[in-house]
């Protein structure tokens, strides 16, 4: 958990930043999510944006302001915020394939070993990640968790083409891509469930907080997943993925 | 209504943008050029903002079918309605049939197109701003139309002229603060980082990427919030600033923060362009 003095202030000219050491435990994740809330209570009418990362909050004022009075007023507000609380998490299983034309990635990262590869995916599908925050691209959500004995470096040349729905690593960060796109992360399969929809009134049902697991699926399956999403939506489908 | 005959090179919808969703990843787009924005509508005496077209380096052909009344305003490009030539920031009376023609770019990189209507566009996320996979395209596309709500109360452009300076097309002074990782430069990297004078490599609405003289030491530094305007260096010493349609996160330094002035400036440039960044005293609210 963090003590008051862990929590450093900075601006990016009209965002002011509130940075405090990355923390992964169930608590202080929680107590970022509470102590943003209680922010952006206080300031909403100020403000156009409130974001968080692993280890910053981001006021996005609307204008110009005074920032030893704000930093006053934050100390005040993380002083105020609870330690011990209780905020609603959900827990979501996610499928992911991991047939061999999604993990040609991690396939090349242990150089073809396929012993090393099955054990890393193992272990991959044993852990719990919790959802921390969307950045990078719309609906591209970080999640924690992943031990660092674990990590793999980004490359060192970002690929043209990363495809929509693969699950990537980035050092000890794990992320979905949302679309395809550009990326620097390796690539260990596909999830063919977007976890955000922007058609949707209610865009995201992933919380910050939230508890995240993967599964395994077969290639039938996993087409069999992309067939429903077709018919129905991906809110609809992600719905019956709880892992309570 | 109009007609797309032609879109030109990278033609776009924008309007205020879409605020208030960056913690979905989602980008805050608007005009790049946002002095030039909000001048067309003051032009119209409009105080609410609307949706209005967004012109890159070559611009798009139209047809109006309708009347109205239009104006131009940011960089400088040939323009024609019907064969006469068009000015800048200066209202006119369009009738059906009229033919507005952009053509290549005299000064600056974006021009805008703001018609005294309001145009009927899908909005995602309280926004119309073309931005791609939120919305559909990221362009216009020649031979679509832009259709517009009729018996609209709109304002008939007043014929008073307001003064507008144009020096900011070619002004080569880039004003900026200091960004959180400003301090991880050396001194010797910061005198050269004000001193020098850096080319445009390459621009789109994500973000300007420019070429520094000197590399810096790699950090790994979590991702952090990135605004429009941020400047971050690479390993390689590459200046990326964001753009409008920029990623709100990224993981190198950011070393220095644009006014919001300086983004107009800065957004007017295409590549090849030079520009030298200058320190701005928040404090006394100054450019240096």
């Amino acid at each position: 958990m963090f003590a008051k003095k862990d929590f450093i202030f900075t601006t990016l000219g009209k965002t002011f930043i509130i940075n405090f050491p990355h923390q992964n435990d169930k608590k202080s994740v929680l107590f970022i999510v509470k102590l943003t809330d209680a922010i952006k209570d206080k300031y909403v009418d100020y403000i156009e944006d409130i974001t968080t990362t692993f280890n910053s909050i981001n006021l996005f004022f609307k204008y110009a302001y005074d920032s030893e009075s704000v930093s006053l007023i934050l100390l005040e507000i993380i002083d105020k915020t609870p330690s011990q609380l209780l905020v609603n998490t959900k827990k979501w299983k996610l499928p992911v394939c991991v047939d061999d034309e999604f993990t040609k990635d991690i396939s090349l990262f242990f150089k073809g070993n396929q012993q090393q590869l099955d054990l890393y995916l193992t272990k991959f599908f044993d852990l719990k990640f919790r959802f921390v925050f969307y950045g990078f691209l719309p609906g591209f959500p970080y999640l924690s968790g992943l031990p660092i004995d674990m990590a793999i470096a980004r490359k060192s040349i970002p690929n043209n083409s990363t495809l929509k729905g693969s699950v990537a690593i980035g050092g000890d960060q794990v992320g979905i891509y949302p679309q395809n796109s550009p990326g620097g992360w390796h690539v260990i399969g596909n999830c063919p469930v977007s976890i955000i929809d922007f058609s949707s009134t209610d865009l995201s049902l992933i919380n910050p907080g939230d508890q995240v697991r993967f599964y395994k699926i077969s290639k039938p399956e996993y087409k069999d997943v992309m067939e429903t999403i077709r018919t129905n939506s991906e809110h609809q489908y992600l719905k019956n993925l709880t892992d309570d | 209504m109009i007609e797309i005959l032609d879109a030109g090179f990278y033609t776009s919808i924008q309007d205020q943008g879409r605020k208030g969703h960056r913690h979905l990843g989602v980008p805050v787009s608007g005009a790049m050029d946002q002095k030039a924005f909000e001048l067309a509508h003051a032009l119209f005496g409009e105080q609410l903002y609307s949706s209005i077209i967004e012109c890159t380096l070559i611009g798009p052909k139209l047809l109006f079918h309708d009347r109205c009344s239009l104006v131009l305003t940011g960089a400088i490009m040939e323009a024609w309605l019907n064969e006469k030539p068009l000015k800048n920031n200066t209202p006119i009376h369009v009738l059906a049939g009229d033919e507005l023609k952009l053509g290549r770019v005299l000064s600056g990189l974006r021009t805008y197109i703001k018609i005294n209507k309001s145009l009927i566009l899908p909005a995602v996320l309280g926004s119309t701003s073309f931005y791609s996979p939120i919305t559909k395209s990221a362009y216009l596309k020649s031979g679509i139309h832009l259709f517009w709500i009729k018996n609209d109360r709109v304002k008939e452009h007043s014929n008073s002229k307001l003064r507008w300076d144009y020096s900011y097309l070619t002004d080569q002074n880039i004003y900026a603060e200091k960004g959180p990782e400003y301090d991880l430069l050396s001194d010797k990297q910061k005198k050269l980082l004000f001193k020098n004078i850096f080319k445009v490599e390459k621009q789109s609405r994500m973000g300007y990427r420019i070429g520094s003289a000197f590399e810096t030491e790699p950090v790994s530094m979590l991702s952090g919030a990135i605004r429009p305007g941020t400047v971050q260096i690479t390993p390689s010493g590459v200046l990326l600033i964001a753009g409008f349609d920029g990623q709100v996160t990224g993981g190198y330094p950011r070393i220095l923060q644009l006014t919001d002035q300086a983004m107009n400036v800065m957004f007017q440039k295409k590549e090849g362009d030079s520009v030298s960044f200058n320190f701005y005293d928040k404090l006394h609210q100054k450019e240096l």
